[in-house]
């Protein structure tokens, strides 16, 4: 009987955080518990100095944390040379935060310089996907990199070395797909491209002038017909693939036409399978599409569609409700099903924004509290249902930038600023 | 005068707006032209 239990328990435990948001999870992480109050004093079970700076997440397998940083230009306004760019890939054990190995990528001759929006998020800015046969780091132009658990390399392959328009960088992190690890390098080749995850070998490139400006990560979801789905927003559409073969299986416009920031958000919602894809700049908003093949679904491809949005911050769908607090720090409820704003609120910075804008991460579900990271305010805790309340609000400071989705892990969070990472979580 | 003041106020508006939205980047090396592009990938069959 007590097997049967423990069985239970292993075919129940919800997967690390394998990806960006958790990859498969969109973030939620009910059977997860974390800390509601933490400080520099108070449940910080270890913190490490990381060898540069960077606004992605790290991901967690096995007993290590895995992480990108970059060094050596454009750190935190320091300057230097764009020729001495380097990113960092380093594995760190989850249990100590001590690290166990680490190896580092030159850039390439043409990065974007640091001015603009990439001084908002720098050189590292793609979580890590992570799986039982390696880590994959996409690192912008520097390629997309595979490396065992024990840090040897595996592959790498080219991504291109194009700039989007505006010079802004890479932002979008790699997914597994099966055998395949894709990635969005709309600005290093206005594609997407998908690798076999053991050879590095290219297996097919979805190429379009559409993608220029689009920094979210693809999404998988199946449609009610049993049709998967690869999804992209772009500044103005959203694109559905086969994640087979890249061929476009359905395309749909959207309300939101300036470049697309926040990764696609996929679920189940009363019994239909919807994509929210929100963003844009200056013309913005949030569409709500059915996924499936390529004949229109019931009642239409577009489920509904509204004027706000979150720029940069991607939402959070959990039980029939989309969350996000965007990067003004504004907190949206709307229901998934009509998309009609069910709350509104804000929260309570004593900063007020301005070209540096206070919120950069995404909203993460652990147990029933949401956790916010905000930039130089500490993480919020709120809870949960149709008018989300702050019920805390924890700070670890180093004089750096939070600009990383926290990550849940066994009864605690990691956190990662442009200069350190922490474990905080009851001792 | 009151036209180039107006004006002047108005390319000053520009440029806040366009450094709130982040825009501040100039454009980095172009590889294919747009214009060489499909607007996206081929549909499936």
């Amino acid at each position: 009987m007590l097997s049967l239990v423990v069985l239970a328990a292993v075919f129940h435990a919800e997967p690390g955080w394998n990806g960006f948001r958790g990859a498969g999870l969109g973030a939620v992480y009910l059977e997860m518990k974390a800390p509601t109050k933490w400080s520099e004093h108070e449940n910080v079970v270890w913190k490490v100095a990381l060898p540069g700076s960077g606004s992605s997440s790290p991901v967690v397998w096995d007993g290590k944390a895995y992480i990108v940083c970059y060094s050596g230009y454009g750190v935190e306004g320091a300057g230097g040379k764009v020729a001495d760019l380097k990113r960092h890939l380093v594995a760190l054990e989850l249990k100590t935060g001590k690290e166990v190995w680490q190896v580092q990528v030159k850039g390439v001759a043409g990065e974007d310089g640091y001015r603009g929006y990439l001084t908002e998020h720098g050189y590292a800015s793609s979580t890590p996907a992570v799986d039982g046969y390696g880590v994959y780091a996409y690192l912008g132009k520097s390629g997309l990199h595979a490396y065992d658990h024990g840090g040897k390399k595996l592959w790498e392959a080219d991504c291109g070395q194009e700039s989007d328009p505006r010079g802004w960088g890479s932002a979008a992190s790699p997914i597994v797909v099966g055998d395949l690890v894709v990635v969005n390098a709309a600005s290093e080749s206005r594609a997407i491209l998908a690798f076999d995850r053991k050879t590095g070998k290219q297996v097919w490139k979805a190429e379009g002038g559409t993608l220029a400006l689009s920094f979210g990560t693809p999404v998988l979801a199946k449609g009610l017909d049993g049709v998967e789905n690869l999804l992209v927003g772009a500044p103005g559409e959203i694109w559905a693939l086969n994640p087979k073969t890249g061929k476009l299986v359905w395309y749909a416009p959207l309300r939101g036409r300036g470049n697309i920031s926040p990764s696609v958000v996929a679920g189940m919602v009363q019994g239909e399978s919807l994509a929210f894809v929100t963003g844009g700049f200056e013309s913005k908003g949030t569409t709500a599409l059915r996924v499936g093949g390529k004949v229109e679904p019931k009642g239409g491809r577009q489920a509904w569609e509204v004027g706000v949005s979150s720029y940069v911050p991607t939402p959070l769908l959990h039980a029939g409700r989309l969350y996000w607090v965007d990067e003004m720090a504004a907190l949206k409820v709307l229901d998934a099903s009509t998309g009609k704003v069910a709350h509104e609120g804000k929260l309570p910075l004593k900063e007020r924004g301005g070209r540096s804008r206070p919120v950069y991460a995404s909203l993460v579900l652990v147990g029933d509290k949401l956790y916010c990271q905000t930039r130089r305010e500490g993480v919020f805790v709120l809870s949960t249902g149709e008018k989300p309340e702050v019920v805390g609000q924890n700070r670890v400071e180093d004089g750096g930038d939070f600009s990383a989705t926290p990550v849940p892990v066994e009864g605690g969070l990691l956190l990662r600023s442009s200069k350190m990472l922490y474990r905080v979580g009851e001792k | 005068m009151n036209q180039m003041r107006m004006v002047i106020l108005v390319a000053i508006a520009c440029v806040v707006c366009l450094n709130l939205a982040g825009c501040g980047g100039g454009p980095g090396p172009q590889g294919k032209g747009e214009k060489d592009r499909p607007a996206r990938p081929a549909m499936e069959d």
